[in-house]
């Protein structure tokens, strides 16, 4: 695992910030996120709906149009290269190639006008300049890679015609054709039903390891996290509050919004952890961010000072990084 | 898809009878007696009583009604009542022709111009080009057909002769030039309302799907902005955009009566006009029911085209 075994660094997020324009003036969803990938790393983005997972990883991407959509700033270094201000058409060169992502719903996100193949077909003659019948091959090949059974007749379907579990094949198959460096799968299995999802989870698992690429895997599911993610990196109002290996962060979760995360699941290991813990309090609006921690106003543990000032991440030792002035110790 | 094919073409028959019958009714119930109309009003009692018998017009309505069905199956149409001696059909047939080359041309305007336009709107929104395009198309919403097309007469046909002011030329025997010099003004008159409409609706569409979640799994794998314009985006625009093609049709026929008078273009909406100053009842029946069929026939192909568009529907 990355810690004990340092491999070369994929992408390197450091302070991105990212602000949409919107009719009541400039909201800033995502506020100095830094974080790093690995090769063959799986990083666990976690936190509650609306803490910005999303739109981080679509700003990785540059999927927001940057006129009239949001600003992003900071730098997003890929294989060492800061990819954020590269002119628009080097960043086409550059996504489905060395970065590619799998979206939460595959229905909406595959062409419903267009056949699979062609849209298997267009990285791969975009990216690795294949002729039609070249890439006609290497999409059914994919397509059999990612477990959909007789790929030479699906491949002319189109995706309404496909079952739920094969559109998000599809879509990984899409997004792996190229082998890119890095992927981003945002909620690749929460439209999915129980067995299907562990297949998925299973597939994205095996090609992580043969193809050897840094993943980032966003999910509000922490069990997932514990199943396949190396490190987790725990967000909480545009702000990631704690990072750390996944075991670590399991046994020791130090953060008090980690905790009451780890506590609102039923069961990680069969065992049950009594009462079903819920954290107080909603999660503010983007406009009415708190002073001082952000967490403070749901926070049991908070005190006066944890209201003034802005509070930094401090590292706990061995990568294990906490965002809060009295990080808490041991286990739940 | 032949499923779907044949699925739709089977709802044409019920909606042809459903027309049918009230283009039937619609003439027969508005008063008047065409018998005492065609005989003119120094006419007898009994000569009016005569006719009704030789026409029929006392049987029941059912059978007055099967009888002008038989008829209009075998291309039988009647005769005017206006015209001695003209058959419905032929005064109809020799009108049809250039009503339907109008729509067709004036609507080919309005899609080439309106297309392109419409995605560069969306593409470019915002921007001055937008903004410039927007101007344009309130402008063409909010003017009438033939205040452009007076518009259009005074500047190019009287101040700079560049064209014809009116006439006709028909392209089969005077060839595609001269039909060209002669219809622009009306084709772009007749279009041009319909073009803003489109235009507006093209950009809304394109807008919605550039907004789309395909459109952004189409930019996180590379392709290039071109691909996802003319390839991702265009079909399903299109998808949209095809129905407002088909209205566009239906409501160019309908204007063209307007446009052909101010143009004195020897089409349907002339002869209608004409049909209605002179209470000439059997011909406004055939024209009405040939309008009928032809908007039967353009939904049917918009429909059809919608089945070879999107793939979705085909199944349903
Ligand atoms: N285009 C946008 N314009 C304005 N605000 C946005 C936009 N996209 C996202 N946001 C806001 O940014 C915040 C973070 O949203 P995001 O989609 O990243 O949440 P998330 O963590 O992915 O949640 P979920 O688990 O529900 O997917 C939300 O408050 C959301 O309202
Ligand atoms: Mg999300």
């Amino acid at each position: 695992m990355s810690a004990q075994n340092p491999k070369s660094t994929v992408l390197d997020v450091r302070s991105l910030r990212t602000t949409f324009h919107t009719d009541r003036g400039p909201l800033t969803a995502v506020d100095g996120v830094s974080f790093q990938v690995h090769r063959g790393e799986i990083l666990g983005l976690v936190g509650e709906s609306g803490c910005g997972k999303s739109v981080t990883s679509m700003s990785i991407m540059r999927l927001y149009d940057e006129k009239y959509t949001a600003s992003i700033s900071g730098e997003v270094l890929l294989e060492g290269r800061n990819i954020l201000h590269i002119p628009y058409r080097q960043m086409q060169r550059e996504r489905g190639k060395s970065m590619a992502m799998i979206f939460q719903d595959a229905l909406s996100s595959l062409n419903p006008v267009l056949r699979i193949s062609e849209q298997i077909m267009e990285p791969l003659r975009i990216h690795r300049h294949m002729g039609r019948e070249e890439a006609r091959q290497e999409a059914i090949r994919m397509l059999g890679l990612v477990g959909i059974p007789s790929p030479q007749e699906r491949i002319d379907c189109y995706p309404h015609e496909l079952s739920g579990g094969q559109r998000q094949r599809v879509m990984i198959a899409i997004a792996l054709s190229c082998q890119p460096k890095l992927l981003i799968a945002d909620e690749p299995t929460t439209a999915l039903d129980v067995t299907i999802q562990a297949q998925i989870l299973d597939l994205i698992l095996e090609l992580n390891e043969k193809m050897d690429m840094g993943v980032i895997l966003i999910t509000h599911d922490l069990a997932v996290v514990a199943q396949v993610c190396h490190r987790v990196a725990v967000m909480y109002l545009g702000q990631i509050v704690e990072e750390a290996d996944v075991e670590d962060l399991f046994d020791h979760p130090s953060h008090p919004y980690t905790r009451g995360l780890l506590q609102s699941i039923p069961h990680l290991d069969g065992g049950h952890r009594g009462e079903l813990h819920q954290i107080e309090g909603t999660v503010p609006l983007l406009h009415q961010i708190p002073e001082g921690c952000r967490f403070a106003p749901r926070c049991p543990l908070a005190t006066d000072r944890c209201r003034q000032g802005t509070v930094p991440l401090q590292d706990l030792g061995g990568g294990h990084m906490v965002r809060c002035l009295c990080p808490q110790e041991g286990g739940l | 898809m032949r499923g779907y094919v044949l699925r739709r073409l089977l709802t044409v028959i019920p909606t042809v009878l459903i027309v049918s019958v009230v283009v039937f009714l619609i003439v027969h119930l508005t008063p008047g007696d065409p018998a005492a109309m065609m005989l003119g009003d120094d006419a007898t009692v009994e000569d009016i009583a005569r006719l009704h018998a030789r026409l029929g017009l006392d049987d029941p309505l059912i059978v007055q009604y099967f009888r002008w069905a038989g008829n209009v199956l075998r291309g039988d149409l009647g005769y005017s009542t206006a015209v001695t001696g003209q058959s419905v059909w032929d005064m109809i047939s020799t009108h049809f022709l250039p009503t339907i080359l109008l729509a067709v041309y004036s609507q080919l305007i309005t899609i080439l111009l309106a297309l392109p336009l419409g995605m560069l709107a969306a593409k470019r929104r915002g921007s001055l080009t937008d903004s410039a395009l927007s101007v344009f198309s309130m402008l063409g919403i909010s003017l009438p057909s033939f205040m452009l097309g007076m518009g259009l007469v005074l500047l190019l046909a009287v101040q700079f002769r560049l064209l014809p002011a009116t006439g006709y030329k028909n392209p089969f025997t005077d060839g595609w030039p001269a039909f060209f010099r002669y219809m622009s003004l009306p084709a772009v008159s007749l279009g041009f309302i319909h073009s803003a409409y489109m235009m507006r609706m093209t950009k809304a569409s394109m807008l919605e799907v550039l907004s789309s979640d395909y459109i952004k799994m189409a930019r996180s794998k590379g392709t290039p902005e071109r691909a996802i314009l003319m390839k991702h985006a265009f079909r399903n625009t299109l998808l949209t955009v095809i129905t407002v093609i088909g209205q566009g049709f239906i409501s160019a026929l309908a204007g063209a009566a307007v446009v052909e008078r101010l143009f004195g273009i020897p089409g349907m909406g002339m002869l209608m006009v004409d049909s209605i100053d002179k209470r000439d009842y059997q011909v406004i029946q055939g024209i009405t029911l040939m309008i009928a069929l032809l908007n039967v026939l353009i939904n049917l192909m918009i429909d059809l085209i919608y089945g070879l568009a999107d793939p979705r529907i085909r199944l349903k």
